[in-house]
């Protein structure tokens, strides 16, 4: 897959998952939404959207390292949400 | 109501799950009780008759400031209420279990005694435990986004008075222990990656207590209130096993305030054992989200979703 269609893809994925998880119209989502402030959202979601991340492209990367990671580059907005999912995707275990 | 009516339009239930103390109050648990017609300023009136009870000063803000014992006289309240709500509609619900402080409920919905020994059980077991733990100050703190073993890791560094006594989940882990040796364990696995840390407000060492031979007032408050089975099967969140003679309900309610618990063991033996529709009868979604993360298919309806089909 090419690196547009899996940001496509995960961008896809996030507004979607975040919009029923959050219990708000897609279309008010943008890439400049805060994930707590502006919708209410919890760590929690992070966790439930790396899940789904690492099972849709079997991934070999632990929450630890994700967590760690996002210590020092933290997501608060979709767009950076999107950006950290391709991270993840395209480092694993190595991005720490 | 009419019972053979209502069930074909309701969804259908396997189980039902009682939440602990300290859940957040969505605001959805009132909604739910006024759409089924129940009146919870009754059931607060007949509590504060005869417990420490106080009756909160609204509805809309129950649960947002109260100590710990009346969080979880409120939060046992409003189980209580919605058990009584979801039982009208149901004729049979197979399975039952709950989540450490949630088995006074589990107990009074399964038909084992009445509101008020719960009560009664409730206070015995706070005032028990709070003397056993003698001039210790204990804190109990979750951790979410690390694995067992890494949580395991820095106990063992930590060191002092520190166990993990609940798994919600495989990145979700509830520990106790003393207040100084909590709060260390938290800074140092925040900067070792978890996800999130909440240290709760609570005090009383639940599903620590090192000494058993100290909650003896519990063990008499136990024969004196528990005098029946339950009319469903109660599965134990301590050793999750089934809670079927009056003997075993004591040993569990004594074992459930001193060892530790595994809920996600527990949930994992309801979707063995033939479970996969679930009702979480309490305030709060805490088990909704904790079954988040529980592999399996199923679902877990609480007061908000429930709400829907109350019109």
């Amino acid at each position: 897959m090419a690196g547009s269609e899996v940001r496509d893809d995960i961008k896809k994925i996030v507004y979607e998952f975040l919009a029923d998880e959050c219990e708000v119209d897609i279309a008010a989502i943008t890439d400049t939404t805060n994930v707590i402030d502006d919708l209410e959202g919890d760590s929690l979601l992070y966790i439930e959207m790396l899940q789904l991340i690492k099972k849709k492209y079997t991934l070999n990367v632990s929450m630890q390292a994700v967590g760690k990671y996002m210590l020092q580059n933290r997501a608060e907005t979709v767009g950076k949400v999107i950006d950290l999912m391709i991270y993840v995707i395209e480092n694993q275990e190595k991005l720490i | 109501m009419n019972k053979t009516e209502s069930v074909s339009e309701l969804p259908e239930l396997h189980g039902v799950l009682f939440p602990g103390c300290g859940v957040t109050f969505t605001g959805y648990e009132n909604a739910f009780l006024q759409k089924s017609g129940y009146f919870i300023e009754e059931l607060f009136n007949r509590a504060s008759a005869c417990s420490s009870f106080k009756k909160p000063e609204s509805l809309r803000n129950a649960g947002d400031e109260c100590d710990e014992l009346q969080n979880q006289l409120l939060t046992y309240c409003y189980s209580c209420a919605i058990s009584d709500s979801i039982r009208q509609r149901y004729t049979t619900i197979p399975w039952c279990t709950f989540y450490s402080m949630g088995i006074y409920a589990a107990l009074y919905h399964t038909g084992v005694y009445t509101f008020e020994s719960g009560l009664k059980l409730i206070e015995t077991a706070y005032r028990t435990v709070m003397k056993a733990k003698g001039s210790v100050s204990y804190a109990l703190a979750t951790i979410i986004g690390l694995e067992r073993t890494v949580i395991e890791k820095h106990i063992v560094y930590a060191g002092g008075l520190l166990d993990i006594i609940n798994e919600n989940n495989s990145l979700s882990f509830v520990v106790c222990g003393e207040c100084t040796t909590v709060t260390k364990l938290v800074q140092a696995v925040t900067d070792d990656g978890a996800m999130k840390t909440v240290v709760l407000p609570l005090s009383a060492p639940y599903h620590a207590v090192k000494d058993q031979t100290k909650l003896e007032p519990l063990r008499l408050c136990c024969d004196e209130v528990i005098v029946h089975v339950p009319d469903s099967t109660v599965v134990s969140c301590v050793n999750q096993t089934i809670m079927d003679t009056v003997e075993r309900i004591k040993n569990t309610v004594i074992e459930n305030v001193a060892l530790p618990i595994n809920w996600r063991k527990t949930f994992e033996y309801l979707l063995v054992n033939g479970g996969h529709t679930f009702f979480e009868c309490g305030p709060g979604e805490s088990l909704y989200k904790a079954g988040k993360f529980i592999d399996g298919k199923f679902t877990i309806t609480g007061c908000k979703k429930y709400s829907a089909f109350l019109t």
